[in-house]
C-alpha cells in the first residue's frame, strides 16, 4: 500500500511562516509621521465600523493625536475619564500654569507616569503590537511627530456574571465558577492563594486569535520538570486560533489515541486552586471558563472537591462508590453477555431461569440485543444533551421509561437487559469527570464484542489490554496510573479513601513537589 | 513519582515472584503431590518449599553481589566463559519451553472449563499478542501491570479461605508419617515443581534498585507462596481425602466449585477463580516470554527488544502446539520440574563458589 | 523481520509504529473472530436446562422394547440397560411472568439405553428440541435396582463432564424414578427444585440423612467406603425425604429407617436439633411423654486398644430444652429436671447401642466410619486390619457408650 505523499518541506515551511505572520515578512515599526502611521493602521485593520480612530487635539500646541481602539472591547469610561479628559483638559491647564509648551515626548512621559490612571500602560514601537493591542481591548494613543505610541489596557467587554458551573455541581462548596475573562479568573485564583510565590505567566497562543493564557503555579511547590515540559509543548503549538482550552489540551497531551484523558479541566475556581496547591500547574485560557490542570493522573478524575469539604467518611465512601461504578460501567454489559451466552452456570439457577424466560420471545441473540439497547441509549443521551434544558430532561425520562418499556413489550428486548443498560448508564454518570466517563463509555463496546466472541476469557482479555495501555501511558512524565502502581503507599491516603484532614500532612508524592509538607502539627495555644 | 526506567523496587520483586509462580501449576499440584506422597504431602511441600527458599535466596545473594549487572556479565566470572554461555543459552531455551508449556496448559484449561469449542489457535494467539504488546515496552510496564493485577490474584487466596460447610475433615492429614519418611521424599519432586519459574529472579536482580535487599523480597515472596500452597493442599486434602484426590486433575478447581454460600449466591465460584487466575497466568507467560527476549537482546547487543519479541512469538506458538495430548503436556511439566530441581542445586553451588572466590580475593566487577 | 532492531535516534518513532501494528493486528483479529464465529456461544434460552436427572436400571430387553431400536443392540458390550429421566426446565413457566403463562415449569423426558451407550447429553438429543445443558443440575436420583447392581460406571461418565456440578445432591429411592420427578408441591416450581430445597431441611429434620453430594458419593465409591445416601419416597401429592440407603463401594446394601437415621446422625455427630421422646412415670403413675430438643451436641469417638481388644469409647454430650410435656405438674424443679434428663439419656443410649449393634452383627458394616478413627490413632494396627475391618474386626469391637444430657431450658413455660 502506497504511503500518502509527504507534503513538500519547503512548501510547509512557507505555509508555517504564513500562518505565523499572517501577511508579509518583516515587522514594521512606527515612523514619526502620524499620517503614515494612521494610514498603515487603517490599511491593516480595514473599514470595520467597530474599530474606532478617534482624532483629537492635545495641548496648547494643538498636537494631533489619535486613539485607536475596538468599540465593544474597551471600557468607555476609561476612554473618556482617563484619557481624553486629562489630555484635553488637564494638560492645557498644566501648561498654562507652568507656562511651558510640552514636547511630545514629555507629554507621553507625563501621561504614562502621572495623568492616566488606568492599569497597564506600555510604550510601543512595533505595528504588530499595536494591532494586537487595538484588537484585544487596548487603546492605542498615537501622537504626531513621535515614533512611539502608548498602549493603554482598558478591557471592558460584556461578561457573564459568576455562576456555579453546572457541569460540576456540588452540594457543599463555593458557587463561583471561572469566567470567560482571563483577568477575572486570575482574580478568583488570587483570592484563594495569597502567597507571593503564586505566579502567573502569560502567553499568547494562536496566531490569529492571539488568545491569552495564564500559566499558574506556586513557585516553590511546583514540579519544575513538569513546568518546563509544559512550556516546551505550549511553545510548539503553531495553530491559527485557540477557541477553547480543549484545543490546547489536545495539542499538548501525551497520547491522543487513548480513550483516557490525560489533562484535567475544571470550571471551578476552588478545584483549580487546590490543584495549584498540590504542586500542579493550571492553565487559564481567555474566552473560556474551562481551565486545564496538568499533570493529571487516572486517580484524579475520580476526585471531586466535595470529597474534601465533607468529612472523611463521606469522602471515602463516595470515592469507593465511584470506583466501583467505573468498573460497572465498563464491564457489566460485557459480563452479562458473556454470562448469558457462554456460561450461565455463573448465574444462580433461579436468576438464570428468569433470564431464560425473559428472553424466550426475543428474536436476537443477547449480543445484538445488548448492542441495540446500548446504542439506543447513546442516541437518547446525545439527543437529550442538545435539546434545551426543559425538553431535554423530559426526553430523557420519556425515552427511558416509555421506549424501554415498549421495547420489552414488543419483544425487542428483555427486561433484564433494560436493567443492565440502565445500571451501566447510571454508573457511568457517577464518575465526576465527564471526559473520563465518556472514555469508559467507549470502552464498553470492545468489552461487549469480546464477551460475545470469547466469553469470560474475552472480557478478561480486554481488561488486561486496557490495563496494559494505561500502565504504559505517561502524562508529562508522570505515570498515568500513579499512585496505584507503582505502589506509593503514602499517596493511598487520598486514593480510594480519604483520611481525615489531620492526617493529610504531605502533598501527593507523584507530582514531586518541591515542598511536600502541607500541614504541620497543630499550633500551640498561647 | 517517576521511576527511572528499568528499575524495580524490592516490593515489586516480591509481587512479581508471587504472581509469576502462582499461576500455572498450583491447581494441579495437590493431586500430584498426593499421588506421590499421600497424606504427608504437606511435609513434602514444607521441605521442598524450604529448600526452594534457600535456592531462591541464593540467587538473590548472587545477584546482589553484582549489582545492576546482567547474568551475562557476571556468570562468566564464576563459571568461565563457555560454560556460562552454555548455561545461559540452555536457560533461555528452558524459559521458552516453559512459556510455551504454560501457554498450553492455560489454553487447555480454558477449553475445558470456559470455551470448549473455541479453536486453540484463537486462544493462544490472542493471548500471545497481548503479552507481546506489553513486553515490547520493557521491564517497567511489565512490573507495573503485575502490580495492578496483584490484588486480583490475591482473591483466590481469600476464596480458599472460605471453608465449605460440613464434610471438611482437617484430620485427614493424620496420621502423620504412617509409612515412614519415604513418601515424603517421593513427594519432593512435585512439591518443588510447583514453584517452577523462580529462576526469573536471576535475571530480575539486575533491575533491582536496592540490590542488597533482594534476598528479603525473595524470602517474603517464596514464603507467601509456600503458605498458599500448603493451605490449598490441606484444604483440598481435607475435603476430598487422599484416595479421590489422585483421580482429580485439578483438585483446587473442584474444591472451589463446591463452595456454596447461603445457597443462593456464588454457586459457581470456580468461574470467578478462573477469571482471576487468567490474570496471574498472564503474568507467568509474560515473564517467561520476556526473559529469553531479554537474554537475547542483551547477548546480541540490540537496542530494543521488539525484533526478538516478534521473532519469539511464532516460535512459542509452535512450541505450544507441539504436545499431542494432555499426557504429553503433563510429562513436559514433570521434566520441567526436574530441571528446576537441578537448577536449584546448581544455584546453591554457584553461590558457594562465589562466596569462596570472594573470600579468596575479590571478584572483578 | 529480523532487521527490526533500531538505531538510537529513531527509537521512539519505530516503537510507536510497531506497537500500532500490533494493536491494529489485535483489532483486526478480534473483529474477524467475531464474524467467523463465536464458537461457544450458546444462548441461554436455547439451552435445554436439565434440572434433575433420575437413573434406574432395567433389563436389556426392555430397552429394546421401549425405544424401538433397530439393528444390533451391542449386547456384547454390556448386559445392563438403563432408563434415564431428564427434567427439562420451561423457563417461561417457572418465572411467573405475565408472558410466561400458567404452564408447568418443566417437562420430563424418559429414555432408555444400554449401559454402554450412555452419553447423557446425546441421549436426550434425539427427543428433546433443545440440547441438554447439565450445568444447572439440581438433583440426581438413583433407583434401587441400579444402586444394588452398582452405580460406578454410570456416575463416572456423568462426572467426567466438567460442566456437571459435583455439588449436586444425590438421592436414592425405592420407587419409580420417573415418578419421583413428577411430584411437587405448589410452593416450588419443579420437582427437581422441590427436592433440592427439601434437602436443605436436613439440618433441622433429622429423619433426613445428612446431605450427600455427587462429589462425596464419588469419593466414597473410590475409597470403597461405606456412605449413606438420603432416601426419597413418593407420595400422592408430595415426596418424603426420610431414611437412607447404605452403600458399600458402589452398591446399595441396606436401608436405614427413619428413626434409625436420627440415631445414625447422633453417632456421627451430625445432630443440630433433634427430638428425643421419653416417657416418664408421673406421680400419678401414668406414662407421659416428655419431648426434648437438643441444641448443642457433641459426640466424640475414641478407639482404645487394650490387651489385643479393640474398644470404642463414645461420649455424647448434649444440652437442650424441654419442649413437650404432658403433665400439669411444673417441671421447674431441679431434681425433677435431672430425673427427666437421666431418663432421656438412657433412651438415647439404648437407641444408639441398638443401632451400632445392628450394624455390627446384622450388617457387618461400619457405617459410622469408626475405622477412620482407628487409622488416625493406631495407624500401624490399622494397616493390618483394614482389609478385614467390616466383617471381622468391627463386629468384634466393644462399645463403651456414655450419654450426658443436660436440660438447660424449658421453653417459655415452667
Amino acid at each position: 500500500m502506497k504511503k500518502p505523499k509527504r507534503p513538500d518541506k519547503k512548501a510547509v515551511r512557507k505555509t508555517r511562516e504564513g500562518v505565523l505572520t499572517g501577511r508579509q515578512e518583516g515587522d514594521q515599526l512606527l515612523r514619526p509621521d502620524l499620517e503614515f502611521n494612521i494610514t498603515f493602521l487603517k490599511s491593516q485593520l480595514g473599514d470595520s465600523p467597530d474599530i474606532i480612530f478617534h482624532e483629537f487635539l492635545i495641548g496648547l500646541d494643538e498636537l494631533t493625536a489619535y486613539l485607536v481602539y475596538t468599540d465593544g472591547l474597551v471600557d468607555r469610561q476609561i476612554v473618556t475619564q482617563d484619557i481624553l479628559r486629562p489630555l484635553e483638559m488637564d494638560l492645557p491647564i498644566l501648561e498654562a500654569k507652568t507656562g511651558k509648551k510640552l514636547l511630545v515626548d514629555a507629554i507621553l512621559a507625563r501621561l504614562s507616569k502621572r495623568a492616566i490612571q488606568s492599569g497597564e500602560i506600555k510604550k510601543e514601537k512595533s505595528f504588530d503590537e499595536l494591532l494586537g493591542a487595538a484588537l484585544s481591548g487596548g487603546i492605542v494613543l498615537l501622537v504626531e511627530d513621535t515614533d512611539e505610541a502608548l498602549i493603554i489596557s482598558a478591557p471592558g467587554w460584556p461578561t457573564r456574571g459568576l455562576e456555579e458551573p453546572d457541569t460540576e455541581v456540588l452540594v457543599r462548596g463555593p458557587r463561583e465558577g471561572l469566567s470567560e475573562t482571563l483577568r477575572v479568573n486570575t482574580s478568583l485564583l488570587r483570592r484563594r492563594i495569597k502567597d507571593p510565590g503564586f505566579r502567573i505567566e502569560s502567553q499568547k497562543i494562536g496566531t490569529r486569535s492571539k488568545t491569552a493564557i495564564g500559566i499558574c503555579y506556586i513557585k516553590d511547590i511546583v514540579n519544575k520538570a513538569v513546568l518546563e515540559e509544559l512550556k516546551t509543548r505550549l511553545d510548539k503549538i503553531n495553530i491559527d486560533a485557540i477557541l477553547e482550552s480543549g484545543y490546547i489540551e489536545q495539542l499538548i497531551e501525551d497520547s491522543s489515541l487513548s480513550p483516557f484523558p490525560q489533562i484535567q479541566y475544571t470550571e471551578r475556581a476552588d478545584k483549580a486552586a487546590a490543584a495549584i496547591l498540590e504542586g500542579r500547574v493550571v492553565i487559564l485560557v481567555d474566552t473560556t471558563p474551562f481551565a486545564l490542570i496538568v499533570p493529571a493522573t487516572f486517580a484524579q478524575f475520580f476526585q471531586s472537591p466535595e470529597d474534601y469539604y465533607e468529612r472523611w467518611i463521606i469522602g471515602s465512601l463516595t470515592r469507593l462508590i465511584r470506583f466501583v461504578a467505573s468498573y460497572i460501567a465498563v464491564f457489566v454489559p460485557g459480563l452479562f453477555v458473556a454470562a448469558v451466552s457462554f456460561h450461565p452456570g455463573l448465574i444462580p439457577i433461579k436468576l438464570s431461569l428468569a433470564i431464560a424466560a425473559a428472553r424466550e420471545g426475543v428474536p436476537f441473540p443477547v449480543v445484538v440485543e445488548s448492542l441495540l439497547m446500548e446504542i439506543s441509549f447513546e442516541f437518547l443521551r446525545e439527543a437529550g444533551a442538545r435539546l434545551p434544558r426543559s425538553i431535554g430532561q423530559t426526553i430523557g425520562i420519556v425515552g427511558g421509561l416509555i421506549i424501554g418499556d415498549a421495547a420489552v413489550k414488543a419483544n425487542l428486548a428483555s427486561p433484564v437487559m433494560v436493567i443492565v443498560v440502565a445500571i451501566t448508564a447510571i454508573a457511568s454518570f457517577a464518575i465526576p469527570s465527564y471526559n473520563l466517563g465518556i472514555g469508559f463509555r467507549i470502552l464498553r463496546f470492545p468489552v461487549i464484542f469480546l464477551g460475545a466472541t470469547l466469553g469470560l476469557y474475552g472480557v478478561v482479555l480486554v481488561f488486561i489490554l486496557i490495563n496494559i495501555h494505561m500502565v504504559t501511558m505517561k502524562t508529562f512524565g508522570v505515570n498515568y496510573l500513579a499512585p496505584f502502581v507503582p505502589y506509593q503507599v503514602r499517596d493511598w491516603k487520598d486514593l480510594l479513601i480519604r483520611v481525615s484532614w489531620r492526617k493529610m500532612i504531605t502533598r501527593p508524592v507523584i507530582t514531586k513537589p518541591q515542598d511536600s509538607i502541607r500541614q504541620g502539627p497543630p499550633k500551640e495555644e498561647h | 513519582m517517576e521511576q527511572p526506567r528499568d528499575r524495580i523496587t524490592p516490593t515489586q520483586l516480591t509481587i512479581v515472584l508471587i504472581s509469576a509462580i502462582l499461576g500455572i501449576d498450583g491447581f494441579a499440584m495437590p493431586g500430584m503431590v498426593v499421588a506421590a506422597a499421600g497424606r504427608d504431602g504437606w511435609l513434602s511441600l514444607l521441605l521442598g518449599g524450604g529448600w526452594l527458599l534457600v535456592a531462591a535466596m541464593s540467587l538473590a545473594f548472587l545477584g546482589g553481589m553484582f549489582p545492576r549487572q546482567s547474568p551475562i556479565n557476571w556468570l562468566p566470572k564464576l563459571m568461565g566463559k563457555w560454560p556460562a554461555k552454555l548455561f545461559i543459552t540452555l536457560h533461555c531455551v528452558f524459559y521458552l519451553v516453559m512459556c510455551a508449556w504454560s501457554l498450553r496448559i492455560f489454553t487447555d484449561m480454558i477449553r475445558i472449563y470456559l470455551l470448549p469449542r473455541t479453536p486453540t489457535e484463537v486462544i493462544m494467539i490472542t493471548f500471545l499478542i497481548s503479552v507481546a504488546y506489553l513486553i515490547v515496552n520493557g521491564i517497567d510496564p511489565l512490573v507495573r501491570v503485575t502490580q495492578v493485577f496483584f490484588p486480583f490474584t490475591l482473591i483466590p487466596f481469600l476464596l480458599l479461605g472460605i471453608v465449605i460447610k460440613g464434610r471438611m475433615d482437617f484430620g485427614e492429614i493424620l496420621p502423620v508419617m504412617a509409612n515412614g519418611f519415604l513418601p515424603v521424599l517421593k513427594g519432593l519432586p512435585p512439591a518443588i515443581a510447583v514453584f517452577v519459574g523462580w529462576g526469573i529472579i536471576m535475571y530480575l536482580m539486575q533491575f533491582l534498585d536496592k540490590p542488597k535487599k533482594g534476598y528479603k523480597a525473595v524470602g517474603i515472596g517464596v514464603g507467601f507462596l509456600l503458605l498458599f500452597f500448603l493451605w490449598s493442599f490441606i484444604l483440598t486434602l481435607s475435603h476430598f481425602g487422599p484416595v479421590e484426590m489422585k483421580y482429580l486433575l485439578f483438585p483446587v478447581i473442584d474444591f472451589v466449585r463446591e463452595i456454596e454460600i447461603a445457597n443462593v449466591l456464588l454457586e459457581k465460584l470456580d468461574l470467578f477463580l478462573l477469571t482471576f487466575w487468567i490474570l496471574t497466568v498472564f503474568v507467568t507467560v509474560a515473564f517467561t516470554y520476556y526473559i529469553p527476549v531479554l537474554i537475547g537482546t542483551q547477548a546480541l547487543g540490540f537496542r530494543d527488544n521488539e525484533g526478538l519479541v516478534f521473532l519469539a512469538l511464532p516460535l512459542i506458538f509452535l512450541l505450544a502446539r507441539l504436545p499431542k495430548g494432555f499426557k504429553t503436556t503433563e510429562l513436559i511439566g514433570v521434566v520441567i520440574g526436574y530441571i528446576s530441581l537441578f537448577f536449584s542445586l546448581a544455584v546453591v553451588l554457584l553461590l558457594l563458589l562465589a562466596w569462596r572466590k570472594k573470600r579468596k580475593g575479590g571478584i572483578p566487577n | 523481520m529480523c532487521c527490526c532492531y533500531c538505531w538510537p535516534g529513531e527509537k521512539k518513532e519505530k516503537g510507536v509504529s510497531l506497537i500500532k501494528k500490533l494493536a491494529a493486528l489485535l483489532a483486526i483479529l478480534f473483529l474477524a473472530l467475531n464474524s467467523t464465529g463465536c464458537w461457544d456461544l450458546w444462548e441461554i434460552e436455547e439451552r435445554g436446562l436439565v434440572l434433575g436427572l433420575g437413573i434406574d436400571e432395567i433389563p436389556l430387553e426392555e430397552v429394546a422394547d421401549s425405544v424401538g431400536l433397530e439393528g444390533q443392540l451391542q449386547e456384547e458390550h454390556s448386559n445392563r440397560g438403563v432408563r434415564i429421566t431428564y427434567q427439562f426446565a420451561i423457563p417461561a413457566g417457572l418465572s411467573g411472568d405475565e408472558k410466561g403463562g400458567e404452564g408447568p415449569g418443566f417437562y420430563n423426558l424418559t429414555t432408555s439405553a444400554p449401559m454402554s451407550n450412555l452419553i447423557f447429553r446425546g441421549l436426550a438429543a434425539t427427543r428433546a428440541s433443545r440440547k441438554a445443558d447439565v450445568e444447572q443440575l439440581q438433583v440426581l436420583i438413583l433407583g434401587e435396582k441400579l444402586s444394588r447392581a452398582g452405580i460406578f460406571s454410570v456416575l463416572d461418565r456423568l462426572v467426567r463432564d466438567p460442566n456437571v456440578r459435583k455439588h449436586v445432591p444425590v438421592f436414592v429411592t425405592q420407587d419409580d424414578v420417573a415418578e419421583v420427578l413428577t411430584v411437587y408441591t405448589k410452593q416450588d416450581a419443579a420437582p427437581a427444585i422441590y427436592l433440592a430445597e427439601l434437602m436443605r431441611n436436613n439440618d433441622w429434620a433429622h429423619r433426613i440423612a445428612p446431605e450427600m453430594r455427587l462429589g462425596q458419593v464419588l469419593r466414597g465409591m473410590r475409597e470403597k467406603a461405606v456412605f449413606v445416601v438420603p432416601r426419597v419416597t413418593v407420595g400422592e401429592q408430595d415426596s418424603k425425604l426420610a431414611g437412607a440407603g447404605v452403600f458399600y463401594g458402589d452398591r446399595l446394601k441396606f436401608w436405614l429407617g427413619e428413626e434409625e437415621t436420627i440415631i445414625y446422625r447422633w453417632v456421627i455427630n451430625e445432630v443440630e436439633v433433634s427430638p428425643i421422646i421419653a416417657t416418664l412415670p408421673d406421680s400419678k403413675s401414668a406414662k407421659l411423654i416428655n419431648g426434648y430438643s437438643a441444641s448443642r451436641n457433641k459426640t466424640t469417638i475414641r478407639p482404645v486398644i487394650e490387651d489385643d481388644r479393640l474398644k470404642f469409647e463414645i461420649k455424647v454430650m448434649t444440652k437442650g430444652e424441654l419442649l413437650e410435656r404432658q403433665s400439669f405438674e411444673s417441671a421447674w424443679q431441679d431434681d425433677l429436671l435431672k430425673e427427666i434428663a437421666i431418663e432421656l439419656a438412657e433412651i438415647l443410649k439404648k437407641d444408639m447401642e441398638a443401632l451400632i449393634k445392628k450394624t455390627q452383627q446384622e450388617w457387618q458394616l461400619d457405617i459410622f466410619d469408626f475405622g477412620r478413627s482407628v487409622e488416625r490413632h493406631y495407624p500401624q494396627v490399622w494397616k493390618d486390619i483394614k482389609n478385614d475391618w467390616h466383617d471381622q474386626y468391627y463386629p468384634a469391637a466393644e462399645i463403651d457408650l456414655e450419654v450426658n444430657l443436660t436440660i438447660s431450658r424449658t421453653g417459655v413455660l415452667r
